[in-house]
């Protein structure tokens, strides 16, 4: 500590000041018109790693600063602040001794020649607000993509069943009245089979409009499109699958059901390819504060610490995502030979409203 | 012996012939649907319940091309649809035939044969499995009503 020989120390008020640039939570750091540290207090050297006999008269200032940030660049020395007599609010890339680097916000002032024309610089780490900003931005990409994947597929949901279906249909009904005709017998089996074909042909078109997003979903909520789903799984993939509902009958924030909706998907899919199960038990439990849904096989599980062992790891990737959104909690309990279950709790306020959440804002 | 033993000793002697492990004939049900109702060597009966729409996946990529289609070295990969190929999950196969077969304007089956664990069926087998499902089509084996 101790640095600097103070005009005036031995007076009260230098006293005082000196206890005051010792004892600051911001790091300062006081750098002589050759760039080079002469006075630096405790915050400083905590930040830098470099104790004040090694930094004072010995480093220079771009030793430890990397350089400014711009609205491109993480740090750059064009407009450095040495070369300006004051500057409020900057960012800078600071080096510590052990060669880490990290931003910190900082502002400088060029003291008055009666201080010998020093620079005062004043820092403070800002890592941790950066990450969160990231973070926070971050969320909020992934909403607005998640959403805009929604729209979507409810459109392309929309589309498929009124346009396509319609049309299909509307052939259907024109194979049929041409059936009643006379006509030889080998027409009427080619006739037969473009009927099939044509049925066959709308069949899938439809389900490929629930699949995509099923109308169930916005019209009659998440109890009823999540138990049409379980049914469909059961005679898709042969699995004995049971949903269960606990609770209320009432209706959830559209981002909540749909979340939940994706969720459960991506579960039950990821069972039916994975775990080998013959059962799969859905539950949704409304408790009035939360709402808890659960998906639990008999299969053949895995190590949840160990995700990567087969696929990518982005269906998993995908669920913590959707959940985190809605201020959820996502746990997966497996253990190879012994199941798996999936468990996701949403706080809830009365009105099937996220809680804690402002609905304009995404949580940081 | 009744039709359904019939059936399925057949299926159980193609099995044999073919050294496949697993061997199924799915029927339509005259609401664009398949029903796997005779099989052999199957592990579970899971895949006794799985009802396949006929324009759907593997199978339908077969009905739909009238065609026989072959899947070797099969997986299921990160990020694919698994309700394409939910009879080779159930049996856990990792190659396999699948033959469309029916008399016109009958609807279509299919008959399927696979193998587990890496192993292949030899072109001898499939061209065997190709002309069971031929036979099969005959009347006289009232698949079809």
């Amino acid at each position: 500590m101790g640095t600097m020989n103070w005009i005036g120390a031995n007076t009260a008020k230098g006293h005082f000041l000196e206890t005051l640039f010792e004892h600051m939570s911001d790091a300062i750091l006081i750098v002589d018109t050759n760039g080079f540290l002469i006075g630096v207090n405790q915050a400083a050297e905590r930040l830098t790693g470099w104790t004040a006999e090694e930094l004072v008269g010995k480093v220079h200032l771009c030793t430890i600063c990397r350089g400014m940030a711009t609205c491109t660049q993480e740090a750059a020395c064009e407009d450095c602040f040495a070369r300006q007599p004051r500057l409020a609010s900057f960012e800078i890339r600071l080096r510590t001794k052990s060669g880490e680097e990290f931003p910190v916000i900082a502002s400088s002032t060029r003291l008055p020649d009666e201080a010998m024309g020093a620079l005062a610089l004043i820092l403070r780490d800002m890592t941790e607000q950066q990450r969160m900003e990231r973070e926070r931005f971050r969320r909020m990409m992934s909403s607005r993509m998640i959403q805009a994947q929604e729209d979507e597929r409810r459109r392309i949901s929309r589309e498929l069943h009124d346009s396509i279906g319609q049309t299909l249909y509307s052939i259907l009904v024109g194979l049929r009245v041409v059936n009643g005709l006379e006509m030889e017998e080998s027409m009427r089996k080619l006739l037969a089979d473009m009927d099939q074909l044509a049925s066959s042909a709308l069949d899938e078109v439809k389900h490929m409009a629930v699949e995509l997003r099923p109308s169930t979903l916005d019209d009659l909520g998440l109890v009823p499109a999540i138990r049409s789903f379980v049914k469909r799984f059961e005679q898709t993939f042969g699995i004995i699958s049971t949903f269960q509902a606990v609770g209320g009958r009432r209706r959830f924030r559209p981002e909540v059901e749909t979340a939940l909706y994706r969720i459960c998907q991506e579960a039950m899919t990821n069972a039916a390819k994975y775990a080998h199960t013959d059962t799969i038990a859905v539950s949704l439990l409304d408790t009035g504060e939360t709402v808890e849904l659960c998906i639990k096989d008999e299969g053949c599980g895995f190590n949840p610490d160990n995700l990567e062992v087969q696929g990518t790891g982005l269906g998993l990737y995908g669920m913590k995502e959707r959940t985190h959104l809605i201020g959820g909690v996502l746990q997966i309990r497996s253990k190879p030979g012994e199941g798996t279950e999936v468990h996701v709790v949403v706080p809830l306020n009365e009105g099937g409203d996220l809680a804690d959440v402002d609905q304009n804002h995404t949580r940081g | 012996m009744g039709q359904r033993e019939e059936i399925e000793a057949k299926l159980h002697q193609l099995r044999n012939e073919t050294s496949a492990d697993f061997v199924a004939l799915a029927l339509p049900d005259g609401k664009n649907r398949l029903l796997w109702k005779y099989g052999s060597g199957n592990r579970y009966d899971r895949y006794k319940r799985i009802v396949t729409r006929t324009g759907k996946g593997f199978v339908g990529k077969a009905i739909m091309s009238r065609c026989p289609v072959i899947y070797h070295a099969f997986a299921p990969r990160s990020g694919d649809d698994p309700s394409n190929y939910p009879i080779l999950l159930a049996e856990n196969l990792t190659s396999a035939v699948i033959v469309p077969f029916g008399p016109a304007g009958q609807g279509v089956g299919v008959l399927l044969a696979g193998c587990r664990e890496d192993r292949q069926l030899t072109s001898e087998a499939i061209l065997r499995i190709i002309a069971e499902a031929g036979e099969l089509a005959n009347p006289s084996y009232r698949l079809f009503m």
